[in-house]
């Protein structure tokens, strides 16, 4: 229980980060790109027999940048409200870790590709890179919790960490093709 | 179509009071609690005329996703342990949190859904917004949910495109070029919508605020069935204490 309010205090610390940063004219296309990373993320995608939906947790601090805070929170509700997925519990902690992870990805983003906007093969890397660093991250940050939250939740770690760096492995490449290939047809999408 | 007893509770209160009942039962940790939260639960779910197959419908999600994981738990090592078999040793904390994850999740899966039965989605945001949640969130909230069920059709007939041209057929990293391409098209047509959407919305006057026109009255009946969620988060709480 205290980590579920310890989140939320967090989140609405990060919110209020997030809106400020958002100016009151660009709240439509906030929502109309938080929309689009939503639906992005129920795309399957199959390994082996299995299939799983990747975050776009980096894709989406990418594009988007500080502004990807409220529209991480308008995804996890909505995940919340009309799919059933997380509780609303948990949505603090949960939105929390990733407001961090895509503040982390965005600005290191931000700093490797300074003065070399010019090179887009490495910036492309440069996406993936920081986007699989960015899934471990909240799948530490997750695991981390879960074991604070008691010994007997050590095993629950083991697993999510176990299926979350594969997911990273695959986010990371997904989004160094996306932001390849964006930074041809459109640029201003990735560099502005 | 007859109304159900829920529909008629005013958002702002029953947003309020179940929040609360939630948070009260996310709190608790006690078998006497736990159990006390979830026959609450239920007599919501009966009371307020949610429909049980809705209900069941919602839980069978996270139950899966529990009779998944549950080996997993059951295995965890634990102090006590309580049956040794051949291969695998099972330790009562294991089978205590197994317990507790499927008590407090199937109780507050209940309440949410009957925070949500039937709800008008917008009329629960403007209740969002007149107890506190900020202007600008909720016109994002508003906003997104607007476009999301349009972007789930255009991915529908982007997947219908795929499989036509026997994309389903594909695996490894085949599937994962195509499937960029699929994020892609998404992605590139919502970002040149969403600058045509915010020049339209601001050539219309849009300032960062939404306005409703209706506004709330609550009944007394409301502040009633208020008050009882709430004796009930309370005597969750103190049960969880004092028990």
């Amino acid at each position: 229980m205290s980590i579920c309010l310890a989140g939320y205090v967090g989140t609405v610390a990060l919110t209020a980060l997030g809106l400020k940063k958002t100016e009151q004219e660009n709240i439509p296309a906030v929502a109309v790109m938080g929309a689009a990373f939503f639906t992005a993320s129920l795309i399957h995608f199959r390994i082996g027999v299995t299939s799983v939906h990747l975050t776009l947790l980096g894709l989406t601090a990418i594009i988007l940048g500080v502004k990807a805070i409220p529209a991480i929170l308008a995804g996890l509700f909505f995940q919340a409200v009309l799919f059933q997925h997380g509780g609303i519990s948990t949505l603090g902690v949960n939105a929390m870790i990733m407001m961090t992870s895509a503040l982390f990805c965005h600005y290191s983003f931000t700093l490797l590709i300074k003065g070399k906007h010019n090179k887009s093969l490495y910036i492309s890397f440069v996406a993936g890179g920081v986007t699989l660093l960015t899934v471990l991250l909240a799948t530490v940050m997750t695991s981390s919790l879960l074991i604070l939250s008691g010994d007997e939740f050590k095993g629950l770690a083991l697993l999510f960490s176990v299926s979350n760096g594969t997911l990273a492995l695959i986010e990371g490449v997904l989004t160094g093709i996306i932001i390849n290939r964006l930074l041809k047809i459109k640029p201003e999408m990735v560099l502005s | 179509m007859k109304k159900a007893p829920i529909q008629f509770w005013d958002y702002r209160w029953k947003l309020v009071s179940l929040v609360i009942l939630i948070f009260a039962i996310a709190y608790t940790g006690k078998p006497a609690a736990m159990i006390s939260g979830l026959a609450f639960s239920l007599l919501l779910t009966f009371f307020t005329g949610t429909n049980p197959g809705e209900a069941v419908k919602n839980l069978k999600t996270p139950l899966y996703l529990l009779l998944f994981m549950s080996p997993f738990i059951i295995l965890t090592p634990g102090r006590e342990l309580l049956w040794q078999l051949p291969v695998v040793k099972i330790y009562r904390e294991s089978l205590d949190l197994l317990f507790t994850i499927l008590l407090k999740s199937t109780s507050i899966i209940l309440i949410f859904n009957a925070l949500l039965y039937k709800a008008d989605l917008t009329r629960l945001m403007q209740a969002m917004k007149t107890v506190g949640i900020p202007g600008k969130l909720i016109s994002i909230l508003i906003s997104t949910y607007r476009y999301i069920f349009l972007y789930r059709k255009d991915l529908v007939k982007l997947s219908i495109a795929a499989k036509l041209r026997a994309h389903s057929k594909r695996r490894g990293f085949s599937h994962l070029l195509t499937s960029a391409d699929i994020m892609l098209t998404l992605l590139v047509r919502s970002y040149e919508q969403s600058e045509r959407v915010q020049a339209a919305m601001v050539m219309r006057g849009y300032r960062g605020e939404f306005y409703f026109a209706e506004k709330f009255k609550s009944k007394f009946s409301d502040k009633i069935i208020s008050l009882v969620v709430l004796m009930a988060a309370t005597g969750i709480i103190l049960m969880e204490n004092l028990c």
